[in-house]
Parts: structure tokens; sequence; C-alpha cells
């Protein structure tokens, strides 16, 4: 019983940072409707830009979060100002955007992986303080994990359903077209939508980094974990994502008391398979009609 | 001259395997980024086979049928998926086979791979030398070509290619594209399992590395860029994306950066061509 109280903990705080960044994933594919596999990558430059402002470079924490956050944001714009606005422009299927994006995304792994090698590179080497609730333990690092990954959450969402920012999104996703013929700037707005993307994707690295090591090529496993968290939580609900993610976060948890941990990828996909056989809408998702897709 | 022959082989692997791929991608119109699992299924069959002194050629028809069966129980659920969602589902495909090479180490010995693969020996030779493995491999691309050749131009090509242009038009016509799309997934599948097991008799020693989803985007770059839906374009591809990152090796870039480098010139092709040329050097199809 107290091992499972201890999954389900371990199982919430790491479905917090699933949550974080399906979410950031589901910003751009719902409003920009691109398939961002580069958004694994923009997560790799965030951990290692922390490492280099931070250990590389001596700045204090404040600082080094900060410039991370501002790469990060400024990488995700400059992906849809060079490569997604141009293939939009062209009106791409979503096939294109996806070899575009996976294009994008070798680039940025491999540059990183030529300077920094392809060890894992660790940020903080010592090892957290840990408080225990009689049997249970948990360390200071998944509390602060679980609080900033939850505040990023809730501001998002009030953003997402309480301004006019918001409601142009919504619309924007719904129907560009339409959204173009009532006066919306469909550019600016795009940007806007990489930026705040790519700055939930850049605080979900650093919520990371500080826990555990980095190395290049772990990416991809989490952008996978966003976009699954996603779909089996619902694409057109901005609730989906953050349900999603803890639900992933918690049956990955879950998983790792029966089998191995080294499974963690099969466990997803195997989530994620299931998913499309008997809710393809996800958990919160509409079915919606042929030509609404 | 055995660097030449070497790369001459790769060559041919690679034409075997973006051939398979175009069934998939030039003829289905489907993007499937899991070829490299097909591709490591069969060579890890072949491999434990081999290893248990079956003869090679029953070990390549497991291998092929191995492949065949995963694709099919693979492609029957995916297949109904539109768009993204087939795409994911292939990556997701791609990273579940290399979870489980990588993991299940009873069977394949995870990382540490297999080693001692033995080579293919005809009429009780076994071909240890390059210039005989470049033959074999020679043999068995020229085998494939004919093969796509006979399958382009076979009724079965025709509806491939006309659910490309137009699915739902082709279900007027009375054609099931549902099982037709399966069977083409299946034949690439079978196909890339014999270029498997050709790869694993030829180095000898395989690992989970040599089939992940960077080796899946590097075959779909092949089709892609050589140009997708006919004979010529996967073979221009192969040859030409081999070929072009061994200039790495003549201008002297130390071998420790040669990977990523070969990773970003891939990727700087691709997205090149996904703006200037959509259809390839040589392709009739077009991604739009």
């Amino acid at each position: 019983m107290i091992l499972l109280i201890q999954l389900l903990i371990n199982g919430i705080v790491e479905g917090a940072l699933y949550a974080l960044m399906a979410q950031g994933f589901a910003i751009i594919y719902r409003g920009a409707r691109v398939f961002h596999i580069a958004h694994g990558s923009i997560y790799i430059a965030g951990a290692y830009s922390l490492f280099s402002f931070y250990n590389l470079l001596h700045l204090p924490l404040i600082m080094s979060i900060f410039f991370t956050l501002l790469l990060v944001t400024l990488i995700g714009i400059l992906c849809e100002i060079l490569v997604y606005s141009r293939l939009a422009k062209r009106q791409a299927s979503g096939s294109v955007f996806i070899i575009a994006s996976l294009a994008i995304y070798i680039i940025i792994i491999n540059s990183i992986a030529l300077f920094f090698g392809n060890e894992t590179q660790i940020v903080f080497k010592e090892i957290s303080k840990s408080y225990a609730l009689g049997e249970i333990i948990v360390t200071k690092i998944q509390i602060l994990q679980f609080l900033f990954a939850s505040l990023s959450l809730v501001f998002v969402l009030i953003f997402l359903t309480r301004t006019r920012f918001g409601m142009s999104l919504k619309a924007l996703a719904n129907n560009p077209l339409l959204s173009l013929a009532l006066g919306l700037d469909i550019k600016v707005l795009r940007i806007i939508i990489f930026a705040i993307g790519s700055l939930l994707c850049g605080i979900t690295a650093i919520l990371i980094s500080i826990d555990v090591g980095i190395d290049p090529w772990s990416g991809m496993s989490m952008l996978l974990s966003g976009a699954v968290a996603m779909i089996i939580g619902g694409v057109n609900k901005w609730e989906g994502p953050i349900l999603g993610g803890f639900f992933l976060g918690i049956v990955q948890a879950l998983a790792v008391w029966q089998i191995s941990a080294r499974w963690q990828d099969v466990v997803t996909f195997a989530l994620f398979i299931i998913f499309l056989f008997f809710r393809p809408q996800g958990i919160l998702g509409l079915k919606l009609r042929m030509e609404e897709v | 001259m055995n660097y030449l022959l070497h790369i001459l082989i790769m060559i041919c692997l690679y034409i075997i395997l973006a051939l398979s791929l175009n069934f998939i991608v030039g003829y289905g119109g489907l993007l499937s980024i899991a070829h490299a699992a097909f591709y490591g299924i069969g060579a890890y069959i072949y491999a434990l086979l081999v290893l248990q002194n079956v003869p090679w050629l029953i070990s390549l028809i497991f291998a092929v049928l191995g492949a065949s069966l995963c694709a099919y129980l693979i492609a029957y659920p995916t297949l109904k998926l539109k768009g993204d969602y087939f795409i994911l589902a292939t990556i997701g495909f791609q990273i579940i086979s290399f979870g489980i090479l990588y993991n299940l180490i009873p069977i394949t010995r995870g990382p540490y791979g297999i080693a001692g693969i033995p080579r293919v020996s005809l009429f009780g030779i076994q071909l240890t030398s390059i210039p005989a493995n470049f033959l074999l491999f020679g043999i068995f691309a020229i085998g494939i070509i004919f093969f796509s050749w006979a399958v382009y131009n076979s009724p079965f090509g025709r509806i491939l290619k006309s659910i490309r242009e137009n699915e739902i038009a082709t279900q007027a016509f009375g054609k099931n594209t549902g099982g037709v799309k399966i069977w083409a997934f299946v034949l690439a599948s079978g196909i890339a399992a014999i270029a498997g097991g050709l790869y694993a008799s030829y180095v000898t020693y395989i690992d989970p590395t040599s089939f992940t989803l960077d080796e899946s985007i590097f075959i779909l770059a092949i089709v892609l860029v050589g140009g997708s839906g006919n004979l010529k374009g996967p073979i221009i591809g192969a040859i030409f994306l081999v070929v072009l990152p061994e200039i790495l090796r003549f201008i002297g870039i130390s071998s420790s950066y040669a990977p990523n480098l070969r990773q970003i010139i891939y990727a700087l092709i691709l997205i090149i061509f996904v703006f200037r040329r959509p259809q390839g050097i040589l392709g009739e199809y077009k991604l739009e």
C-alpha cells in the first residue's frame, strides 16, 4: 500500500511535467496546425542552455533560467519564421510539416551533440533534500517541480480561456480562413503561439534538468510522451493535454512497479495504441464529423 | 579498392530499402517512419536463426515471414488512421521495436548486440571477401529492382498508384483500398527484412543502434530526395545520399564529428528539397 502511494506521488509529479510538455505541444498543434516534432529538440536546447549558463558560464541561477527561457522562445519563433510560415503560405499538408519538423529536430539535436558530446550532463551534482511523511519520501525537487509545473499550467489555462488572445487562438484553431476574414493578424498570432509553446517547453526542460542528467537523445522520448499525452487527453479541449499528462505519468509509474523502467517508451506507445483503438478522440475529446477534421 | 566496394555494397543495401519503402511512400502516398524497425526485425531473426545453424536462405525466408507478420499486425490498426496520427503511430512502432531489441536481453542480448554472424555461403564456399559480398548484394539489388518493376506494372501496383492520387475515386471503382494498402505495407516490410538479413551477414555483428529512428528517417530521406513513385528515384537517392557524406572523409573531418555532421547534412538536404523540389530529383509524386 505504501509502495502504491509512493508510486502514485511519483507519477503525479512526473505527470505534471508531461502535462506541461503536452500543453506546449498542443498549443502549437491546435493553433498553428503543425505537428511540431522539433519541440523535442527545443526541450533539449533548453536543458543544455541551462547547463551552459549555470555550470559553464557560472551565472546566477535566476539569470540562467531567464536566459534559457529567452533562448528557447527565440528558437521556437525562428522555427516558425524560417520554416513553418513559408510552408503555411503554400498551404502544405501535414506530412510536409512533419518532414520539415523532423529535419529541424535532427539539425538542432546533432548540433548540440557536436558541441557538448553525447554524454549525460548534470546541472546539480548534489543530492537534493528529501522529506519523509511516515514511510513516504518526497524530495525537495519533486515539490518544486510539481509546484512550478502546476502554476504554469494554471496560468496558461487562464490565459487560454479568459483572454482575448485565447479567444483568437480558438478561432484560428477552428477555422484559419474565417479568422483571417475576421481581421485577425494570423502572422503575429502564429508567432505568439510558437513563443508560448516553446516557453512551456523551456520550463519543462528546466524543471527536469534540475533533477536528472540530460543527454541529447532523450528529447524524442519526451516529445513523444507529450504528443501521446495530448492525444489520450483529447486534442480539442485545453484541459485534455493536462489530464492526459497526469494519466500518462501515473500509468508509467504503475508500470515501473510491475516491469522495469527501461520499458517506459514501450508503455507510452502501448497506451497510445490502446487509445487509438477504443477512444481515438481521447478522454475529453469530442467526436468530430468527417468534414470538421 | 575494398573501400570503394564497401560503398557500393551500402548503395545496394539502401537501394533495396528505398525501393521497398517506395511501395508505401511513393505508391501508397503514406509516410512511414518505421522502416528501420522492419529492417532490424529481419536482421535479428536472420542472425538468431543462422547462429542456430539454420541454412542462410531458410533463415532469410523466416526473417521475411517474421517481418511481414509484424507488418500485418501493425498495418491493420494503423492504416485506418489519417495523416499525422498514422505518422505518429509508425514512429511509435519504431520506438517500441527499438525498445524490445534493446531491453529483451535474454533473446536479443540488448545493447551488447549479436556477434559472430557467419557470412553467406554459396555452394559450400563461404563468401568472406568483400568483392564476393558485393556480388551477392548486387544480385539481390538487381533482383529487387526487377521485382519492384514487376509490381509497379502489375494491376496491384496500378491500384496502389490510383489510391495515392485519389482514394475515394478508387473505392468508387470497387477496389478494396484498405486491403491493398495493408498488402503494400506487408510487401515493403518483407523486402526490408531481406535487406536486414543481408546486412547482418555482411557486417557479422548487429546491435539495436543500427535500427533506430534516425535510420528510418534516413531511408525516408533517400526516397523523398531521390523522388518517390517510380523506379529511378529511390535508386538515384540511395547513390546520392550514401556517397555524399563520404566527402566529409576526404576533407579530413575527424571521425568523432562525422556521424553528427552527416545527420545535419541529411536534414539540411531534406529541408532544401521540401522547399525547392518537393518531388525529389526524379520523382513523379509530389508531397504537397
